[in-house]
């Protein structure tokens, strides 16, 4: 199989992170300090892996960095536990539903106001509309730091400059950026990051979280409570971090996966790993870009350095096309609309990607010979 | 006789609400395809070293599926189609009814 699909889900995981976790599950499990075999609270895999990510991200209190199950369960919490005061959230149109469906969720049947910011053909944000919008107040600005649709980065320093200046709570959505570009907290003037362990950082499925800044903190509940492992006996949460969102059993072989995940991005750098996923994307499009029946999207971020390449083939549902490659060259790849679904009245030109895009994701496995696999697939099926 | 072992539903994220998979105990040949073909208007990838072939019926539903390979898809063509899972019924029906013959 010649797996294409990483910005689903990274696969395979680096042998580091396999290791890890085949050990870890040879040993007791029941207690996490015991997996590192440490016997002081400071020596176990939670705080280990806390204070591995909470450097990664440049977060100097390393107990504002909390565990979840992924981003999705960070955004939920992030929106749906907000204590509104403005009543109004600025947006844009490159969100996966993770923020769409949730921001949808408390807007129903309250006053809530929405504002989508634009973004142009290649997936970059409208800086003209962002500036107006900012100008009225707001409770939250959201947004998807690496768009998983045309791979286009937007600018966090700039954009959390602009934001603080007009004293909202910057939230950045870095689902697709946690492990694939430098993100640095401080420099960003972010309140809330939600990061997923099973992509870009190379964990397992099931592990991730957010960092939240302490002003955010004194509006933002938690969406669960329960047993924390401290205070017993009071009948409220725990208020001190991490513990305050924190609740239940962690999913200790999901964080000492994170952990080794993030080694493995520190020990081969994030500028290494980026260089390559735009060699093999850079395979893809020389090879096909002069096809007259392929409609490339973004050729301008994948020039720029991108990692995605997403397109479509005239006479061809890209559904078709999908089914193809998986049932007769065993490649796997998406079509669809990637759960980013406002965006495709955007991309593009005379909306040809309407219908969505079929994406096309190498991660730093990735090999030269798998990609012409790939470019070889799609030409026969075309007919060159 | 060829027969099935396993119909599961996909859905999928555009949207399409009626997709069956349809999982046969052996290969899935050019004669079935033509045979298949016979029905409705048949689009026949001949020139991928594992065929692809998708045959349209006028009764609103696509057979799609890879020759050589053990499972097939029965879609309905118009998502707005009320009623769509008897349309994917009547397909598989047919499907069925060829396979009898094979
Ligand atoms: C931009 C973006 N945001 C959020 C998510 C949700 O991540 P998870 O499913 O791991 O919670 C994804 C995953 O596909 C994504 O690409």
């Amino acid at each position: 199989m010649i797996y294409l699909n990483n910005s689903a889900t990274t696969y395979p995981k680096p042998p580091e992170v396999i290791n890890a976790i085949s050990n870890a599950f040879l040993s007791y499990e029941g207690d996490s300090s015991r997996l590192f075999s440490g016997d002081s609270i400071d020596n176990d895999i939670i705080s280990l892996a806390r204070k591995k990510i909470a450097n990664f991200f440049n977060i100097k209190k390393e107990n504002n960095l909390i565990f979840t199950s992924g981003s999705t369960e960070s955004l939920n919490l992030l929106i749906r536990g907000f204590e509104y005061q403005h009543r109004r959230i600025i947006t844009t149109v490159t969100e996966h539903n993770s923020v769409l469906r949730p921001l949808y969720r408390v807007q129903k049947g309250s006053s809530i106001e929405l504002s989508f910011i634009p973004c142009d053909g290649d997936g970059y944000i409208d800086f003209d509309v962002l500036s107006k919008e900012v100008s009225k107040p707001f409770d939250y600005f959201i947004i998807n730091h690496a768009s998983n649709v045309t791979g286009s980065i937007q600018n966090i320093e700039k954009i959390g400059e602009i934001v603080k200046h007009y004293n909202g709570f910057f939230i950045i959505d870095a689902s697709q950026s946690a492990g694939a570009e430098s993100i640095d907290i401080e420099k960003s003037n972010v309140d809330f990051i939600a990061f997923t362990g099973h992509k870009s950082l190379y964990g397992v499925s099931g592990i991730g979280g957010f960092y939240v800044s302490d002003e955010l903190k004194k509006v933002l509940n938690p969406l669960k409570v329960g047993g924390t492992g401290v205070r017993s006996l009071e009948k409220t949460q725990p208020q001190e971090l991490p513990f305050y969102y924190e609740a239940g059993t962690k999913n200790y072989m999901g964080i000492l996966s994170l952990y080794h995940g993030v080694s493995f991005v520190e020990k081969t750098s994030i500028e290494a790993i980026k260089k390559h996923k735009n060699r093999m994307v850079q395979i893809a499009f020389n090879n096909l870009k002069n096809i007259k029946e392929i409609n490339i999207v973004s050729p301008n971020v994948i020039q720029k350095g991108g990692s995605i390449f997403a397109f479509n083939v005239n006479n061809f549902t890209n559904e078709d096309i999908v089914y193809i490659l998986k049932e007769s060259f065993d490649i796997i790849v998406r079509s669809g609309y990637h759960c980013a679904p406002l965006m495709f009245d955007y991309i593009g030109y005379d909306k040809i990607f309407s219908r969505g895009t079929i994406r096309v994701t190498p991660s730093y496995f990735t090999t030269e010979s798998e990609m012409e696999s790939f470019c070889f697939a799609i030409k026969e099926i075309v007919g060159i | 006789m060829i027969s099935v072992v396993n119909t599961k539903d996909i859905l999928n994220c555009v949207g399409d609400p009626f997709i069956k998979e349809i999982t046969l105990d052996s290969p899935i040949t050019k004669e079935i395809i033509f045979k298949l073909g016979e029905g409705g208007e048949l689009e026949y990838l001949d020139r991928l070293k594992k065929p692809f072939f998708k045959i349209s019926y006028s009764e609103n539903y696509l057979i799609k599926g890879v020759e050589g390979n053990n499972s097939l898809r029965v879609i309905l063509k118009d998502p707005e189609l009320k009623n769509g899972d008897l349309v994917i019924k009547k397909g598989f029906n047919y499907l069925l009814s060829v396979l009898e013959y094979i």
